[in-house]
């Protein structure tokens, strides 16, 4: 914790940090907002999605988004002083939160397992939808899953940040 | 930073395409075709689609387990008075297999998402059958319907009655 603390006080002293993480939180939270209620549209992103949006997904858009808002900007400070930043994980944290709900009511997984079973017949049938039902029944999982790669991320990044600060000779 | 650079650009490249994905319908049935004569079960009787000719009919084929049905028989239900005011007829059926995934029965699903039209004279609730969904949903699409005229022919092929309410108002009414 002390660590996150001196991380975000070494970081938000500048103005411009402090910029790029509300621009982050506004962007990543609009990205979540029309994508996460794609599991109640079929998939159908954008404004008509926002009409879906309930308490649970506006909670989980909001700490994502959050956490992305907090890792751009310590991503770019490391950057800016030529350490390499981790970005591996929380591209891996933003890939699992976005995707999980337009996979698991569209036609993109039949569509995919019909071709497959072309090749692999076993895959013919209803494995498909043991795919999306697994999906469908498992958000908050997959949510979860994601959410943690993105503390990870944040973990990872607030270390590097921290190593820089204690060894910087001013 | 080049990775999450990366992956934000391609999310954001690849939401169009996820946002024009609609269950554009292959093999045996298609757009403008009448519709197959083949039997669903309803109330433990097979049921042929062909009673339903003489009538508009929204025939929507679902799996339990899916978000997108649930909410989709919530927005149906809300539009009971139109299609019950245009005269259509709305078929409701549980994929076959419930699509390969355990979720509660069609009862059960209809009394939670549907309650105001499980006794509608105009609803019908059962299950596909394994040669029904052959033709009617063979790539075993969790959520599609089919927009059936009076004539018999197919109007509109779609996913999602939730999210394509006012295609399926425009077809109620006109």
């Amino acid at each position: 914790m002390k660590t996150i603390l001196q991380a975000l006080r070494a970081v938000f002293t500048s103005r411009s940090y402090w910029i790029i993480g509300v621009a982050s939180f506004l962007g990543f939270l609009a990205l979540y907002l029309i994508t996460l209620p794609a599991t109640f549209t079929g998939g159908r992103i954008g404004i008509i999605a926002l009409r879906f949006v309930n308490v649970e997904l506006l909670i989980w858009s909001v700490l994502m988004a959050g956490l992305l808002a907090v890792l751009m900007p310590f991503t770019i400070y490391l950057l800016r002083r030529g350490y390499k930043a981790r970005t591996g994980t929380a591209a891996g944290g933003l890939i699992v939160g976005i995707v999980t709900p337009l996979l698991c009511c569209t036609p993109v997984i039949p569509i995919v397992f019909s071709f497959v079973a072309g090749v692999f017949p076993v895959l013919a049938g209803s494995a498909g939808g043991i795919v999306q039902g697994f999906l469908a029944t498992h958000e908050t999982l997959f949510f979860s899953a994601a959410t943690t790669l993105l503390v990870y991320a944040l973990f990872q990044n607030t270390r590097k940040i921290s190593e820089e600060a204690c060894c910087r000779i001013l | 930073m080049k990775a999450l650079l990366k992956t934000s650009v391609y999310i954001l490249a690849a939401l169009p395409a996820f946002a024009l994905m609609s269950p554009v319908q292959a093999a045996a049935v298609a757009k403008g075709m009448h519709a197959p004569s083949t039997s669903f079960i309803a109330a433990g009787k097979p049921v042929s689609v062909h009673v339903y000719h003489g009538h508009k009919t929204i025939l929507w084929m679902f799996s339990t387990w899916c978000p997108t049905c649930e909410a989709s028989a919530v927005a149906l239900a809300e539009k009971q008075a139109d299609f019950a005011k245009y005269g259509v007829q709305v078929v409701v059926l549980e994929n076959y297999q419930n699509g390969g995934y355990p979720g509660p029965s069609i009862g059960e699903f209809a009394l939670k998402y549907a309650p105001r039209v499980v006794q509608a004279k105009n609803w019908t609730f059962g299950e596909a059958t394994q040669g029904f969904a052959k033709i009617y949903n063979p790539k075993a699409y969790p959520d599609l319907y089919y927009l059936i005229g009076a004539d018999g022919v197919i109007d509109e092929i779609s996913g999602a009655p939730s999210a394509t309410l006012d295609t399926i108002l425009k077809f109620a009414k006109g």
